[in-house]
């Protein structure tokens, strides 16, 4: 963990050392790629909103408070910057291509039995997909980012508890949504073969 | 130990962030509750499941792009310091002093005199001004006397458009600050932002954390001034938890006017 | 340091702390003082220390969270921060609404003709840190009044959950709160920034510090104010169910009132704020109560 060393690097920043911008986007770019891949599920986009995260580490931060957390701040920035964007595009028209990220996901391993796991997977991806987008996040940053149920209560400013509880529910509404696929797909395949 | 104590330390197990002693509590909690038990074990498939999504790398691009920045930042560096920077660095060190009050004063004022006019100049320098005010809130408000925090929450809602990360800091303010009458200040300036699903739906949140009877007063004054049906639930929840008094018939009477409304 | 202590029935601990701060800030001389007591009967007990200031010629900050009792700050011209802790009944049982209820809750056991032989220790602690004077208690089953005399210049955090709050004659920037209990203020100089659920908050000021806001918030009780002619101030009010009294001059604004139409009748209602500015207005100060009456009074 680089908690402390993020904090002092942050303070440095403040007080005008923009250099050590550079080390702290090392350790938070990939991250915050992947928050916004999974809001958005564009990496063109999420690669610029990586971009404005740091713009705004720069105009912002006489805010960053001397006590205060670097990774709950910067992802609390990152919220804001998704925020402003989907206000400003409102919906997804349609889906860039995906191509020249997919090329960059690891290796799938052809066995057969996990092509069923890839099938569940996929169920879980569109699950995902149909949440509204503050559980999104909420989800993203817990399960994703992995960060502690305290940094993210911090972050939508409930309590640790509230945090806990929500995060359950939308497991939970997940669950019944993927499951809910898998049986579409079961009556259609049943009614395929009545036919 | 009730469903939901089961379930925070259930979401803790499965983040590794429990303790030893409160497994043990979990484990006792389970078997006396084989129905969570089973519950549990297939939820715990679908948290498991998030482990195999992968995301993707970003394309070289990003890092250029940052690089590009950083260096155009760089190149300012040998320009003395933004003005702003000068600005709100002074106010913070010599806040003691008094100094910035009357800094604000004269910017409050000031803030005043271009909203009749129309001329491009002034209009640019109220553009200015708005940005000073709102920085100058967010710093106002961490600062740790209450009266200081009480004017920063204030100044939030003379703003003349509402940026989320204002919105943010006063709902943060709303639910953690430490003084209840700059809670109950923090709450006045959300309501002028009632446009905002961001506030209706924190004010909806809200009633779930609040606790004290002056906050919850409050927030249900304003859910009836936005007339926010989708509030009627969390209302209702909050009015079946306390046995009797002011707070339960207020919350009855608000539930009322919002469905009426 | 000077320590008074007179203690009978009580078992005390005193542990005084050099601490070496690292930064390169002066020594600081932390004293903390604790008194417990396991006695056959912890309801009655009496005890005073005087705390000395590290900076006795600067103000200082008291921090004082209690749960059960009363409270009392006056000012006095030492340079100690002296602090009386007593048993003692409760100035009036009546001021204490609410209590009854916790009472009987610790009570689940019928008890009747039976004798109490032991009881939980009072923890009650002060300490001091730069002219910072702490006093804690977590005393939920016995009720602890404390009285304390400080200097004049002082800012006061102070808050209580089941007790009446008296001050007199401190000069600072306060914030003050009792959840279930009155507070009342005479001579005060500065700022406050005082709620309460269940009590009144009278209080008096013999001047104001400029450009500080003010805030008074109670839902039961009263909001009785009064300040020197000299004021200048926007007044923010807000009642339910009670009246707004003042002898200010005073420029009323209902800029936003929420008109309601009955018939053919606008009626406005009572439920919103009343802005009033005295002497062409100041520092916002905010009076919210839901079923008294706010006064603002001249002096």
């Amino acid at each position: 963990m680089h908690l402390l060393e993020d904090h002092s690097l942050m303070l440095k920043i403040r007080q005008g050392d923009v250099e050590k911008l550079d080390l702290l986007y090392r350790r938070y770019s990939r991250r915050l790629f992947g928050f916004f891949f999974r809001m958005t599920n564009e990496g063109a986009t999420s690669e610029d909103l990586v971009q404005n995260v740091f713009v705004r580490i720069l105009k912002y931060k006489h805010t960053y408070k001397d006590d205060g957390d670097f990774e709950v701040w910067i992802f609390q920035l990152a919220r804001n910057v998704f925020k402003d964007h989907y206000r400003k595009n409102k919906r997804y028209a349609f889906r860039e291509s995906m191509e020249p990220y997919e090329q960059n996901l690891g290796v799938v391993s052809n066995k057969q039995q996990e092509l069923e796991r890839q099938e569940e997977l996929e169920n879980l991806k569109n699950a995902l997909d149909k949440l509204s987008e503050e559980k999104r996040e909420l989800i993203t940053l817990v399960r994703y980012e992995k960060m502690k149920y305290s940094a993210v209560a911090q972050i939508f400013g409930v309590s640790e508890s509230a945090i806990k509880v929500r995060v359950h529910r939308i497991i939970k509404e997940l669950r019944a949504c993927y499951l809910g696929m898998d049986a579409e797909s079961d009556l259609m395949s049943k009614s395929l073969k009545k036919e | 130990m009730t469903e939901e104590e089961i379930i925070a330390l259930w979401q803790e197990q499965v983040a590794g962030e429990i303790t030893d002693e409160d497994q043990e509590k979990l484990n006792q909690a389970l078997e006396a509750h084989p129905e969570y038990a089973v519950e549990l074990q297939n939820l715990k498939k679908t948290w498991n499941l998030f482990q195999e999504i992968e995301t993707p790398e970003p394309s070289p691009r990003m890092d250029e792009k940052f690089e590009d920045f950083l260096s155009s930042q760089r190149a300012k560096r040998p320009v003395p310091p933004h003005f702003w920077d000068a600005l709100i660095a002074a106010i913070q060190g010599g806040w003691r002093v008094g100094i910035s009050s009357l800094i604000i004063g004269v910017l409050v004022g000031w803030w005043f005199i271009p909203a009749e006019n129309e001329s491009s100049d002034l209009q640019y320098l109220s553009e200015e001004v708005a940005e000073l005010k709102e920085m100058m809130m967010l710093t106002l408000i961490q600062q740790p006397q209450a009266q200081e925090r009480i004017k920063a929450v204030n100044m939030a809602g003379e703003l003349p458009k509402a940026d989320i990360d204002v919105i943010n800091a006063l709902i943060t303010t709303l639910n953690q600050d430490k003084n209840l009458n700059v809670r109950l200040a923090a709450l006045e300036s959300l309501i002028k932002y009632d446009e905002s699903p961001k506030v209706r739906s924190a004010l909806i949140d809200a009633l779930e954390i609040q606790e004290s009877p002056l906050i919850l007063v409050a927030i249900a004054d304003a859910l009836v001034q936005f007339q926010e049906k989708g509030s009627i639930e969390a209302l209702e929840k909050k009015r079946d938890e306390i046995s009797s008094g002011i707070l339960k018939d207020k919350l009855a009477s608000t539930i009322q006017k919002i469905r009426q409304s | 340091m000077t320590l008074l202590y007179s203690s009978q029935a009580l078992v005390r601990s005193i542990k005084i702390q050099l601490k070496d701060i690292m930064n390169n800030f002066k020594i600081l001389l932390i004293g903390t003082f604790l008194f417990c007591a396991v006695s056959l009967n912890a309801q009655e007990f009496s005890e005073q220390i005087a705390v000395p200031l590290s900076n006795p010629k600067e103000p200082g900050t008291l921090k004082v969270n209690l749960i059960k009792g009363d409270i009392k700050i006056s000012a006095y011209k030492g340079n100690e921060v002296i602090i009386n802790a007593s048993s003692g009944d409760f100035s009036s049982r009546d001021e204490c609404r609410g209590c009854e209820k916790f009472d009987q809750k610790d009570k689940k056991v019928n008890t009747t003709g039976m004798k109490k032989i032991s009881s939980n220790p009072i923890e009650l602690s002060a300490s001091e840190n730069n002219n910072v004077v702490q006093i804690n208690s977590n005393s939920w089953s016995t009720r602890i009044n404390l009285e304390v005399k400080l200097p004049q210049n002082f800012d006061l955090e102070v808050s209580a959950i089941h007790g009446r709050l008296e001050i007199t004659g401190v000069n600072g920037t306060h914030e003050v709160s009792s959840t279930n209990g009155d507070i009342l203020i005479t001579d005060l100089g500065g700022a406050l920034i005082s709620n309460t659920v269940n009590g009144d908050i009278i209080a008096t000021f013999s001047s104001v510090a400029a450009d500080q806001p003010m805030s008074f918030v109670t839902l039961k009780g009263d909001l009785d104010v009064t300040y020197p002619a000299s004021l200048k101030a926007t007044a923010k009010m807000r009642t339910e169910r009670g009246e707004i009294f003042t002898d200010f001059d005073m420029n009323v604004d209902r800029s936003r009132p929420e008109v309601k139409t009955e018939g053919n009748e606008y009626k406005v209602s009572v439920n919103t704020w009343v802005y009033g500015s005295i002497a062409g207005g100041g520092p916002e100060y905010t009076f919210k109560t839901m079923q008294g009456d706010i006064v603002l009074r001249k002096k």
